[in-house]
């Protein structure tokens, strides 16, 4: 799965999961781009997770800022497998 | 007029959080990271619910006929339970009472479930039934402010309100969202009724001074509510709660306190809806209440979960077996879909 590949399924999961419409740019913050909450932040990771069917480590977590700060990430644990 | 008894009524089955935990990682193998399911299921605070069924029996329900079926046989069971109990302590005989006001969201029966309570605790023919389908949380205070309005009008008369909450039959095992997972984690089962009696009836406990309905404006329609389908009832839950008690409720109570000469510092008995914990942390920062205030809404949610509508007189209840002190101020308070608040002034006698 390529890069844009996942930010589409990104965008995707924020739409379905967050009823987020527009644009969504990997340089976003990603709080301020999706109105994160604690439960909106939770429904994201969730909906991401069971998308790829992957489970983050808290330690990814605490690294996001941006949009596209999700792709290596979710990169890393598709790898992992 | 004047709350002559409160009564909650519960299953026999009551189950610690943590084995209502292990059967949902059961049922939901193929959660890609049931650690999430953990967390929200323990940042809820609740440790223990009663379920209206054996744990065991929940899988085999196939469908929302099936789950309703049994809401309507357990229910009725446990409503009257909870009627005979309140008519008990307050003294009052079933033939008694005048009007018969209803509450539940987690079932459906036509007729509705308090007719057959009614029959069975022995109410009159003439008895008036109010059933309220819709109002969720909010009902066990909207529905007390309904049936004071009623005895306000009619003071030789004598109101019961009965809820009936059994949110496990409500359960939407297919839907792993975050908003459900916590539901899967909060709601309990539970029934509660409360005898109001006129002001020309004796009753022994606080008087109901005064009501305030607050409906929010459009676009709060879905801060909370159920979205029905196929399957029955699915949580719509938002975040928006504690942001409401910051942004609106502050607001609403002192109005409602200063219209009556009071104010926050007068109300000694806080009889708040358990909704969730940060839910009651917002009501708490709000009024700046110190830890004692909700302590007993945090021991309910803590003991039996978020009962819906029975929520709140289960907290009443507690409040009449430990009241403040002759003479103090009680405010009773919930909110609910719509988006809306509903409050209640309640006062105890002076000493004689």
């Amino acid at each position: 799965m390529t890069d844009a590949e996942i930010l589409d399924v990104i965008r995707e999961v924020a739409r379905t999961q967050l009823d987020h419409r527009g644009p969504l740019d990997p340089d976003a913050d990603l709080g301020e781009a999706l109105q994160l909450d604690s439960l909106r932040a939770v429904s994201l990771l969730v909906g991401l997770e069971m998308r790829f069917r992957i489970a983050f480590d808290p330690d990814d977590e605490a690294g996001l800022v941006r949009v596209g700060d999700l792709v290596p990430v979710i990169r890393r644990r598709l790898a992992r497998g | 007029m004047r709350i002559g008894g409160v009564a909650t009524a519960f299953p026999e089955s009551r189950v610690p959080q943590e084995t209502l935990t292990a059967a949902l990682a059961a049922a939901w193998s193929d959660h890609p990271n049931f650690r999430r399911v953990e967390a929200l299921h323990a940042a809820t605070t609740v440790r223990s619910r009663h379920l209206a069924l054996p744990l065991e029996r929940y899988p085999a329900l196939r469908d929302f006929g099936e789950a309703n079926d049994a809401w309507a046989e357990a229910g009725a069971a446990l409503g009257e339970k909870a009627v005979r109990a309140a008519l008990d302590r307050a003294r009052i005989a079933p033939d008694e009472v005048d009007a018969l006001w209803f509450t539940t969201v987690t079932g459906l029966a036509v007729p509705s479930l308090e007719a057959g309570v009614a029959r069975s605790v022995g109410m009159r023919p003439d008895v008036k039934r109010v059933p309220l389908f819709g109002l969720g949380c909010v009902a066990g205070a909207a529905g007390l402010a309904r049936a004071s309005d009623y005895v306000r009008a009619w003071p030789n008369h004598v109101a019961v309100l009965l809820s009936v909450e059994l949110c496990s039959l409500t359960m939407q095992l297919s839907d792993q969202s975050v908003a459900n997972t916590i539901a899967t984690g909060l709601f309990g089962d539970g029934a509660a009724a409360v005898v109001l009696a006129g002001a020309r009836r004796a009753a022994s406990g606080p008087r109901v001074v005064a009501t305030r309905s607050v409906l929010y404006p459009a676009g709060t329609e879905g801060v909370m509510g159920w979205r029905i389908g196929p399957h029955g009832f699915g949580l719509l839950l938002t975040a928006e709660v504690p942001a409401m008690v910051r942004g609106r409720l502050g607001d609403d109570v002192g109005a409602f306190l200063a219209a009556h000469g009071l104010s926050v510092r007068d109300v000694g008995a806080w009889i708040c809806h358990p909704g969730g914990p940060k839910v009651m942390d917002a009501v708490d920062e709000v009024f700046g209440l110190g830890p004692e205030a909700l302590a007993r809404s945090r021991a309910s949610l803590r003991d039996v979960g978020n009962l819906s509508s029975a929520s709140v007189l289960h907290v009443l209840e507690a409040t009449l077996d430990a009241p403040p002190p002759p003479g103090g101020w009680g405010l009773l308070l919930a909110l609910g879909p719509g988006f809306c608040a509903e409050l209640v002034l309640l006062r105890w006698d002076e000493r004689k």
